[in-house]
């Protein structure tokens, strides 16, 4: 990555509000201050964040000397993203998280905080800016050989009126032979932007299921960076589901390592977006040991004047023998003035071997249109029904029915039209 | 019931129907026939409100009413049902939900009130039998997967569902093999009414001997050249296409 600082410094103000944060004093954050210092921000010709304007977007939102964190008391109700869908519930209020607000439903679920640090030097720059603003890391495990019945609902609520910045970090480790869903949002209550920089780290043990769903919705003039790695044992299996809706700028690295034998990986990932929205999607799917399979499917639905990116990284080292490793991009384009990039990278070192990867991009199907309009169905229901079909198949393969539900209403309700 | 007035299309600007008059009264069957290239299947699309075929020219009257001024929906919706020559597959609408959705609309525009999903079942079983198609297929994505055959069945249980005062079947025959063609020409006749009428598109006779035709036209060049009963077809069958352009080029 090229290291280029930027002319605007918004690297220094990053700086100066850390010395002026308190963080300064805790070895590690500095470290990790340090460390993206040397390194610097990504700008437009960094090969990671070619089409993605991060610094632009930052330097127009961020604000060195936001508002004080406040800690305030939320109605449970307003937590919850679903209705009348119990959830185990961890709460962070306003960038910084909150044991009261969070609440433990299951036996065999366990929370704990502590001040440990996952950085390393060669980490991506917003990693290494998360752990230089947040000392606290949530842990979530699960007992051996349970399943957890209700899902673990990780909710960002902010209710500010100035801006927020933002660096909340949790792991997970789903014991072996045991089975967790996750669902991870934000519910945004106040008026105040905010830049909401997530770092997560997540291990599945042996036998271990695990079914993870992020739902970026209601995020309106935010700009959000989520840095998630999942680390995966043998006969592992997880379905890793992005579903963004709206927003300013978000940025989704979504990395698995695939470092068993017998693992089966799904990542699915719809963006639907409008006006002048941009959803980059990078993922990286690394297979480390033979056997193993994995599956990608991403799709976007663009409108307005948004922008898509997705990036398809593939790795498969030289004795993870007979991997299975597909990917599909498709895209569709609403407006004239949507673009989407997109770009598939296989690196494959072992010989043995089943790879594809496949991406389209382009208008609704006319030939399709004009065979619902000829049954007498209007041309915007037809269109509403064609895109459905091409949004919902993304959760398709969700196990977790409720939430599913949720999803393809929301699909729908913004796709369909009854004309 | 449709009223063909010396009408004109292009393409791009490739000139393709060159003044068709044509006239189609309740319970009749028209064959058009005519080799490649004619306008045959123009003539379909343009009937069914294709947006890429432009009207030069001419009129149709559909019921009293201007065709040509109407949107492909609302052409369905008053009675124009078209059997595609190429049915287009769609990935995760099912055939069930699309009809449902299809004959609810057609029914709105009519003053009639939706039909629930008992009822729905109800009509979609009988229509299954006419062209002998298996609810598991309907219960999949439209023609996603589907055979030739499967397709065309899939587009005349569509139009035993919809009703269709008058139904346009473009090339029905291609790529069916002899026995989907008997299922198909059986479930078409089944359908055929006093109050409906059917203008079979095709290049064979083989299908005009299930579905007997009270009309036969040759379409060439554009233009509705020879008409007659079903005679005329096994002429056809028997002597090409090439005495008819002869008898043109004398003429």
């Amino acid at each position: 990555m090229n290291t280029a600082t930027d002319k605007k410094n918004l690297l220094d103000e990053f700086y100066s509000t850390f010395n002026a944060s308190g963080h300064q004093t805790n070895p590690a954050q500095r470290q990790a201050m340090e460390w993206l210092m040397t390194k610097g921000l990504p700008h437009l010709k960094s090969e990671e964040y070619r089409f993605t304007p991060i610094v632009r977007t930052l330097e127009k939102v961020f604000d060195p000397s936001p508002g004080a964190i406040i800690h305030k008391n939320v109605p449970d109700a307003d937590l919850s993203l679903i209705p009348r869908m119990p959830c185990n519930v961890i709460a962070f209020i306003n960038g910084v998280f909150s044991r009261t607000q969070s609440i433990i439903l299951d036996d065999g679920l366990h929370i704990n905080s502590s001040d440990s640090t996952l950085a390393n030097e060669d980490d991506d720059p917003f990693a290494l800016l998360n752990h230089a603003f947040t000392s606290e890391s949530i842990h979530i495990s699960t007992n051996e050989g349970i399943a957890i019945k209700h899902p673990v609902a990780i909710v960002y609520y902010f209710d500010t009126t100035t801006f927020a910045f933002s660096n909340p970090r949790w792991s997970c480790t789903v014991g072996r032979h045991s089975s967790l869903t996750l669902l991870e949002y934000e519910i945004n209550a106040g008026a105040g932007k905010h830049f909401n920089n997530k770092q997560t780290d997540i291990l599945v043990a042996e036998f271990g299921q695990l079914e993870y769903t992020v739902i970026q919705n209601g995020l309106l003039n935010t700009v959000q960076i989520n840095n998630t790695r999942v680390h995966l044992a043998s006969s592992a299996h997880t379905a890793c589901f992005t579903f963004s809706f709206d927003g300013q700028l978000v940025r989704n690295n979504l990395t698995l390592i695939l470092d068993g034998e017998k693992i089966d990986a799904h990542l699915y990932g719809l963006y639907m977006v409008t006006k002048n929205t941009l959803v980059d999607n990078h993922t990286v799917v690394d297979h480390r040991k033979p056997n193993s399979f994995s599956n990608q499917l991403y799709k976007g639905v663009m409108d307005g004047n948004s922008r898509g990116v997705f990036n398809g990284k593939i790795y498969v080292r030289s004795n993870a023998q007979k991997t299975n490793a597909f990917q599909s991009n498709r895209n569709i384009l609403l407006g004239d003035n949507t673009t989407v990039n997109t770009k598939p990278q296989l690196e494959i070192w072992a010989d043995d071997v089943k790879c594809s990867h496949g991406c389209t991009t382009g208008q609704l199907d006319e030939e399709a249109l004009f065979y619902l309009q000829s049954r007498g169905i209007g041309k915007d229901m037809a269109k509403g029904m064609l895109l459905t079909a091409f949004a919902t198949e993304t959760v398709a393969s969700m196990k977790h029915t409720v939430i599913k539900n949720f999803l393809e209403s929301i699909i729908s309700t913004r796709l369909q039209s009854s004309n | 019931m449709l009223d063909i007035t010396n009408l004109k299309a292009r393409i791009e600007n490739k000139q393709i129907l060159n003044g068709v008059n044509l006239r189609v009264n309740a319970g009749e069957v028209h064959a058009i026939m005519g080799p490649n290239g004619s306008g045959k299947s123009t003539l379909a699309s343009v009937l069914s409100g294709r947006e890429e075929f432009e009207v030069t020219d001419g009129s149709v009257d559909f019921m009293g009413k201007d065709l040509l001024e109407m949107s492909p929906e609302d052409r369905a919706r008053e009675g124009i049902f078209m059997a595609f020559q190429y049915p287009v597959e769609i990935p995760g609408v099912s055939t069930i939900n699309f009809m449902k959705t299809a004959l609810n609309k057609i029914r709105e525009h009519r003053g009639l009130p939706a039909m629930d999903a008992v009822a729905f079942l109800k009509v979609m079983k009988e229509k299954m039998k006419l062209v002998e198609i298996d609810q598991s297929l309907l219960n999949r994505s439209l023609n996603e997967g589907f055979s030739g055959g499967e397709k065309k069945r899939n587009e005349i249980f569509q139009m035993a569902m919809l009703e269709p005062k008058l139904a346009i079947l473009d090339e029905t025959d291609s790529g069916l093999d002899i026995d989907a063609l008997r299922i198909v020409a059986n479930g078409v006749n089944k359908l055929r009414r006093k109050d409906n009428a059917i203008i079979v598109v095709t290049h064979y006779q083989r299908l005009l001997e299930h579905i007997i035709p009270d009309f036969v036209h040759v379409l060439y060049q554009g233009k509705i050249v020879k008409s007659g009963t079903k005679d005329l077809a096994l002429e056809l069958e028997a002597k090409g296409y090439d005495w008819i352009k002869n008898e043109l080029a004398i003429a």
